[in-house]
């Protein structure tokens, strides 16, 4: 992590350079990761007890969460923008990896929209390039385009033969021999905002949508093997563009 | 990665120039920083070394000394190393191993490997020692296994006619206590790396595999054949292992609740370390019972003999059908690939072997 973080300051340093009518600070920013399933708050405390009912009305239980973010960019009305560089990967089960704090050299005042890349775009996905993601075996294995995972969701649904397991890993697309699509995510959210020293940004996951818009997700057809299957892939994609929304943004 | 070393090296002498330049006491012994294998040190974070305990040369012969020396032990019978033999990559060829009353454990003896490398610091089957060092503490007083008291073993050290001088040496204080003793054994458990199996070799370019052993790779990488990759690791996590804890689908029900009987939630029933596969050719018995014999009976229990309980990992899937069903010719190729991770150079190394014979 703290790799991580002296990167994005340098990186963001550079970036920091092409703006001159701004003033440039070096600014502590935090972030802090919710997730709910509906608006109903969820933690780790609800996986392997709390039973969801999904848009398909299947019932499931969570047993694992894991996706990473990176490329967080803060857009100013003048169109500058200040990206910051690096990632984060969140799990569930480590309440510590939703909260983080970025150093970056980035001018203060108002905002409209921040942006991130669900994933790793094609600059970042090297496979094998990142030593803390390959010490938690996040790879995502090279013969369907090799890099990273993008989410983990791992857990079980009910059937009438009983619970049975869904693996919903998201990454990169196979759409044939090698021939891949990327597959990540950028989210945009917009707002009016104020950045400024030690403003926090709160983001929320809500889970259910990755059950629901568009595609109505049926866990009878789409359980399990879903990596190399690229109608799966692309449905997530699809899914993940109303996962995420912004919360507060508070500047002490 | 040679470079590296030198360059660590260089700096942390320098460090000790200034330390003894700066009219401290402070013992330091000769530093032997751990060497890492190009692999590791491509693709993995840095090893966990504590600060409290850096590694030596004085302390990491220490540690092998003890380690093999039977003085350790209630009655004098029984070393770290007969339960964690080198021929066997630190394990034991039993499905339990017997202490020195004669008394029959209840877990299979886990292999020593790259044990620097287990990031969450989560030691044991059931991840309850969070050091090294605390988990040396434990069977030295274990009743089933060394069954002594550490007031026995200091006192056995401090009139023994070689360990003062040698803690002296390692430590700068021939006085011995319990945390000496575990912070040499952890500095000499630490150099026990394994970084040398064909497919190391294969992976740096040295060697060719066999298209069997290649085909193997590709089931163990394949998410509807093999699947192992999610715990166990992959060509860019060289310890093949997630260092986490998983229920794999052995039992319907628990007579040792392993991590959930550390955390005392009862998620974590029937959880267990997923052990790295590499040595497999000498770690004879398998899972933490150690009741499969050979690689064919746990490849054919993924395969076909999943069983679910309420905490099964849903990794394991398929499990309404025992499994993910592999061709015969898939499960010999994945038991050649998995043959291809053993490692002789660590076995046979002769920096691990007895200093006492």
């Amino acid at each position: 992590m703290k790799k991580t973080l002296i990167l994005l300051a340098v990186i963001t340093l550079f970036s920091a350079c092409s703006s001159d009518d701004d003033k440039v600070n070096n600014l502590d920013l935090s972030f802090k990761f919710n997730h709910n399933w509906d608006n109903q708050n969820l933690t780790f405390d609800d996986f392997g007890s709390t039973t969801y009912t999904n848009a398909n009305g299947d019932q499931l239980s969570l047993d694992r969460l894991r996706y990473i973010v990176s490329n967080i960019t803060f857009y100013q009305e003048n169109g500058q923008t200040t990206q910051l560089s690096g990632y984060q990967l969140f799990d569930l089960s480590d309440e510590e990896t939703l909260n983080f704090t970025f150093n970056a050299n980035i001018p203060e005042g108002e905002y409209t929209v921040i942006s991130f890349t669900l994933g790793l775009d094609e600059q970042y996905n090297i496979s094998g390039a990142y030593a803390d993601l390959n010490s938690v075996s996040w790879n995502w294995p090279e013969n369907l385009g090799g890099g990273y995972h993008f989410l983990q969701m791992d857990g079980t649904y009910e059937t009438t033969e009983g619970a049975q397991p869904f693996n919903y890993h998201m990454g990169t697309a196979r759409v044939g021999e090698n021939t891949y699509e990327a597959n990540y995510r950028t989210v945009y959210l917009s707002s009016d905002f104020t950045l400024n020293q030690n403003t926090t940004f709160e983001f929320n996951m809500n889970v259910a949508e990755w059950f629901k818009n568009p595609h109505t997700w049926d866990l009878n057809e789409f359980n399990t093997e879903l990596m190399m299957n690229y109608t799966a892939q692309k449905m997530m994609y699809d899914n993940s563009g109303t996962v995420f929304s912004l919360g507060d943004i508070t500047t002490p | 990665m040679r470079l590296k070393v030198v360059i660590l090296f260089g700096l942390i002498i320098s460090i000790v120039a200034c330390n003894s330049s700066d009219d401290s006491n402070e013992y330091v012994a000769t530093p032997q920083p751990l060497e890492i294998p190009e692999l590791f040190s491509q693709f993995l974070s840095e090893p966990v070394i504590p600060a409290s305990n850096p590694q030596t040369e004085e302390g990491v012969a220490l540690g092998r000394k003890l380690f093999f020396d039977p003085v350790l032990s209630g009655n004098g019978t029984q070393a770290c190393a007969d339960c964690h033999r080198p021929q066997n990559a630190f394990s034991d060829p039993l499905q339990f191993s017997v202490g020195i009353d004669g008394i029959e454990g209840f877990r299979n003896s886990m292999p020593l490997q790259n044990l620097a490398w287990n990031f969450q610091e989560k030691f044991n089957w059931n991840g309850s020692a969070t050091t090294l060092e605390k988990q040396i503490f434990e069977p030295v007083t274990n009743p089933i296994e060394m069954n002594n008291t550490w007031p026995n073993v200091v006192a056995s050290l401090q009139n023994h006619n070689e360990y003062p001088t040698l803690f002296n040496d390692a430590f700068g204080s021939s006085t011995i206590d319990s945390v000496l003793v575990t912070k040499a054994i952890a500095q000499f458990v630490r150099t026990l790396t394994s970084a040398d199996s064909r497919f190391d070799r294969h992976l740096l370019g040295e060697t060719i595999l066999t298209p069997q052993e290649l085909n193997g790779f590709n089931v163990f990488m394949d998410e509807d054949r093999g699947d192992c990759f999610h715990c166990h690791g992959n060509s860019f996590n060289p310890l093949w292992t997630d260092n986490t804890f998983h229920n794999n689908g052995l039992d319907e029900s628990f007579t040792d609740l392993g991590l959930g009987s550390v955390t005392g939630d009862p998620r974590d029933n029937g959880k267990f370390k997923a052990p790295s596969l590499r040595n497999l050719a000498f770690t004879a018995p398998y899972m933490h019972d150690g009741r499969f014999e050979t690689l064919e009976e746990v490849i054919n229990h993924y395969s076909e003999g999943l069983v679910f309980s309420e905490t099964i990992d849903p990794l394991m899937k398929a499990v309404a059908q025992g499994g993910v069903q592999l061709s015969e010719e898939d499960k010999a190729d994945l038991k050649a690939f998995l043959l291809s991770l053993s490692d002789p150079e660590f076995i046979n190394n002769p920096d691990f072997q007895d200093p006492n014979e």
